[in-house]
């Protein structure tokens, strides 16, 4: 009848599941990332060797690499800092008009793929073609471009629009979550409003600044959209395209692991610092609750303020709908898409007779549906055996769930493509190869996700399903599972919309059949096949656009601004 | 139906140990309550016995099985218990009625069976027409009601209870106290009840087990812990809130140079240091003027501090030797601070501990 001895804490099944799942997780992290290490230090022929980093370290274009995406980053970080807080502050304390508009605008900056702002910003800004330069020409008669977005500024200013909403988030979540009752008290004690501002509030935020600052340049050290787009024709590399660029023909492995591991190390130093400066909330949630600080007044000057972040959010978002849309529904750039302008030609294009748009569109949607799933399952069961400490070590779950976080899309495509273009799993030249690097790479989203639900789930729920009769398995699948459903779909909506627009890593890892959309995308660039170009792009912002919304209603929430 | 044998029941955490050595028959059909403070390991306990913790060593039976050993650990869902939780524990993702069926699934009963089963505990806690609620849709001691019914539908051998009334309010609590003794009554199932609230193990349990800072202080009927209590933390978490150092001569306690009777005085050992232990309300106090006529066992004081309590009057009393007493007294007794009073201990309600 009842055996008369088990395992505390689950059955055979459960603990076998709990396992499994560890065990594929490290195996996904640990695989490439021990191949990316042996690479570094492989010469080729098996040998161990040091000649990959001496060359990394010796050849000029490599230093210059690292200084150019030093200058990148840290003009980012400063940058996003710089618009971040005003607009943070504006949105979460001011009587500003239209906040939430333009909140609203920030968020969708930071779903907008950033490839698409970068090509968007050509159009208008390119040296020659672009609508702004043209228009400049035509009104001044000068020679000369006004501005040049091919730059070293150009590119600065791109990587901004697309990094500076990971700040917002941080510092406007501090904003909203200092206690009214402390400005009160600094007003009480004969300070004004300003002066309050000045020296309660701002202090207070400082680590958030200072977090959003890290998480900014972050950001910008591990981007490969404008860099690629914009830092290539301007000749100037950065570390993520030099990676990139040694794997053009003939690929130097061996080089790109070395230059790879030093940016990781940077990553995970950040990262770390990061986490420390937020304590040990170490991501921001976006609830939708109200403030319940009292509003500034900023009399006349709310005008100039809405100005301000209008143009910042219209830049880092509104344009590139726009700008795609247009030139890809013109005749004529630069003449509005009505009437005899019009054309729906490009659209039908891409969507009918262009091959590598097709496949690229339909492998997307299967990678972003297959990843999202899979990270759901896995995130959710890990999350769950870390939650609950169902394992021995269950703390470190977490970390290696939470790991991915800190490697570069680029850089993991490295460990990746060593990893799998060699038995006993050859991947590569398959749709497999892209969905284990999506899944590994966007599996800390659902992880999260499903932690932050599952520890607002208590005990005692699945202990009564327990002592009712209930296995581990069965309690999980009974009690949890339904109870943390809105916290996985929200994961899975996210590793959704981030699969579909992944770029720093499917540019290494695609062959002419696994074309992704984001690829696809880039290779029309490349040829410099503008309409269609807008057309795709369009299209995808269009996907990305009725994934959110039917996320947001089915949800009901902000999910998008969940993030590290 | 089953008894409970816990055997050396110890449980460590690395820097902890919440619970030693505890050793407890409970009786098939008994109702058994583990009483004591906060981190006194009484929930330690209960968890061990739901299996939900593993313990560092010692026993656990149930009638002759052994559920955790040296041999190794049964899982919480092969013990044939039930529990009912602090915080009800009622899956708000399901109806009254699936709750209460989950169990029965569990097992693998016919449809019919289930309903029959979970229609008929419905009905005994007073829930069948809200069967198809939601348990956001019930008060709270309707989500009790429902943890109750969905804990006694398994028909368990054993049925623990983690502080099932202390998210109640005080109404309610007490109509509560007398559910779970009837249906306890009703179905005779041994059932071990964890509280902080000695009102609550007296008027539900057959027999109370006080613990300290994971150790068995005193097992006894609700009479026993009560009137005799067996250790000075016993005394006082059970409301004897004065315990008077003194030392014993000829039978007798002498406190402040006076000698009083006291029960327990026979017991001999003389060498370690001894209370006298007796409740605030069962001191009778006097002013100066109207020294009792019954004079054995009176001590005089002064007044320190008064407060009035409407049913009562609460005073601080300090003796000559500098000792403060606890007295309650009725309202009509009145003493303003600094006044002189006598003290009279009853020698049937002073108990001497060592």
């Amino acid at each position: 009848m009842t055996p008369l001895t088990g395992r505390a804490g689950g059955d055979f099944a459960a603990q076998a599941s709990w396992w499994l799942a560890v065990v594929l997780l490290a195996l996904l992290i640990a695989w490439p990332i021990g191949w990316l290490v042996l690479m570094s230090f492989e010469d080729g022929q098996g040998g161990f060797t040091l000649a990959n980093y001496i060359r990394a370290a010796s050849a000029q274009r490599y230093w210059d690499a690292a200084v150019n995406s030093l200058i990148l980053s840290t003009s980012v970080g400063v940058l996003s800092v710089l618009v971040a807080t005003p607009l943070a502050w504006a949105i979460a304390r001011t009587n500003m008009p239209g906040r939430r508009f333009i909140q609203v605008m920030a968020l969708a900056s930071l779903i907008t793929p950033g490839f698409l702002t970068a090509v968007a910003w050509i159009l208008l800004a390119g040296p020659n073609a672009g609508l702004l330069n043209q228009l400049f020409r035509s009104v001044t008669g000068l020679e000369g471009p006004l501005f040049n977005i091919l730059s070293m500024q150009g590119m600065i200013f791109v990587t901004l629009l697309e990094c500076f909403p990971f700040a917002f988030i941080i510092i406007s979540s501090a904003l909203q979550n200092i206690s009214a009752e402390l400005e009160d008290a600094a007003n009480i004690s004969g300070a004004s409003t300003a002066r309050t501002m000045w020296v309660i509030t701002l202090p207070l935020v400082r680590p958030a600044i200072l977090a959003g600052f890290v998480l900014a340049f972050l950001e910008a050290l591990v981007l490969f959209s404008s860099p690629a787009i914009i830092g290539v024709p301007a000749r100037t590399y950065v570390l993520t395209t030099q990676i990139w660029a040694l794997f053009q023909f003939p690929p130097q492995l061996g080089v790109a692991s070395a230059l790879s591991l030093p940016l990781l190390l940077v990553t995970m130093a950040l990262l770390f610092v990061q986490r420390r400066l937020l304590g040990r909330r170490g991501y921001v949630t976006v609830t939708g609750k109200a403030s319940a600080a009292r509003v500034i007044d900023l009399g006349w000057g709310r005008w100039p303020m809405f100005v301000f972040c209008l143009l910042v959010v219209i830049a880092s978002a509104g344009l590139t709908y726009v700008v795609l849309f247009s030139y890809a529904a013109s005749k004529v750039w630069g003449q509005l898409p009505i009437g005899a302008n019009f054309t729906f030609e490009n659209f039908r294009l891409v969507l009918f007779d262009l091959d590598s748009a097709q496949k690229g569109l339909k492998n997307s949607l299967i990678l972003a549906l297959g990843a999202a799933t899979v990270a759901v399952v896995l995130g959710g069961i890990l999350a769950y055996v870390s939650e609950r400490r169902l394992l021995r070590g269950a703390w470190a779950v977490g970390f290696l769930a939470m790991a991915p976080m800190v490697i570069p899309g680029i850089v993991f495509a490295v460990g990746l493509f060593s990893a799998y273009t060699r038995p006993p799993l050859i991947l590569y030249g398959t749709l497999w190869i892209l969905f284990v690097a999506y899944l590994t790479k966007f599996l800390p989203l659902a992880y999260m996700n499903s932690a932050t639900a599952i520890k607002s789930v208590s005990p005692d729920l699945e202990e009564a399903a327990r002592i009712s009769g209930a296995g581990g398995l069965t309690t999980f699948g009974r009690i949890t599972v339904p109870l943390v459903k809105q916290g996985l779909l929200s994961g899975w909506f996210l590793v959704f919309i981030y699969s579909l627009r992944e770029l720093s890593s499917s540019i290494l890892l695609f062959t002419n059949n696994t074309v992704v959309a984001s690829v696809a995308v880039y290779d029309l660039y490349e040829t410099g096949a503008w309409p269609q170009l807008s057309a795709l792009g369009f299209i995808l912002l269009l996907i990305n656009t009725v994934v959110v919304a039917v996320g947001y209603v089915v949800l009901g929430k902000s999910f998008v601004g969940e993030r590290p | 139906m089953a008894s409970v044998t816990l055997t050396d029941l110890t449980k460590e955490f690395p820097g902890a140990k919440p619970v030693t050595d505890v050793s407890l028959d409970i009786r098939d059909g008994e109702l058994i309550a583990l009483l004591g403070p906060s981190g006194c390991g009484k929930t330690t306990t209960l968890r061990m016995i739901a299996g939900f913790i593993p313990p560092t060593r010692g026993e656990i039976r149930v009638g002759d099985r052994v559920v955790s050993g040296k041999d190794g650990v049964v899982p919480p869902e092969h013990r044939r218990m039930s529990m009912i939780f602090q915080s009800y524990a009622v899956w708000p993702h399901m109806t009254v009625f699936d709750n209460v069926a989950f169990g029965l699934k569990m097992r693998k009963l016919s449809a019919s069976d289930v309903k029959q089963r979970v229609d008929r505990m419905l009905d005994i806690v007073h829930l069948k027409t809200l069967a198809a609620r939601y348990p956001a849709e019930l008060s709270g001691g309707q989500q009790q009601r429902v943890a109750l019914a969905r804990a006694l539908a398994n028909e368990p051998e054993t049925l623990l209870l983690d502080e099932p009334l202390s998210n109640l309010d005080a109404n309610l609590r007490e109509e509560m106290r007398f559910e779970i003794r009837r249906l306890h009554d009703e179905f005779g199932i041994t059932s071990i009840y964890v509280t902080h609230d000695q009102a609550e193990a007296m008027v539900t349990a057959d027999r109370v087990v006080v613990m300290n800072a994971g150790r068995i202080e005193q097992v006894g009927s609700p009479e026993d812990i009560y009137d005799r209590p067996a250790t000075r933390f016993v005394a006082s978490f059970i409301g004897m809130n004065n315990l008077l150092d003194c030392r014993l001569a000829s039978g007798k306690a002498i406190i402040a140079d006076t000698p009083l009777a006291v029960e327990g005085a026979t017991q001999t050992n003389t060498n370690g240091s001894l209370v006298l232990a007796i409740r605030p309300h069962e001191i009778e106090l006097y002013s100066q003027t109207a020294r009792p006529s019954d004079t054995t066992n009176i001590l005089p004081g002064t007044v320190t501090r008064q407060s009035f309590l409407g049913d009562a009057r609460d005073y601080l009393v300090d003796l000559i030797n500098g000792q403060t007493v606890r007295v309650s007294a009725r309202p009509a007794m009145r003493a303003s601070v600094g006044e002189s009073v006598w003290l009279r201990l009853p020698p049937a309600s002073c108990k001497l501990l060592e």
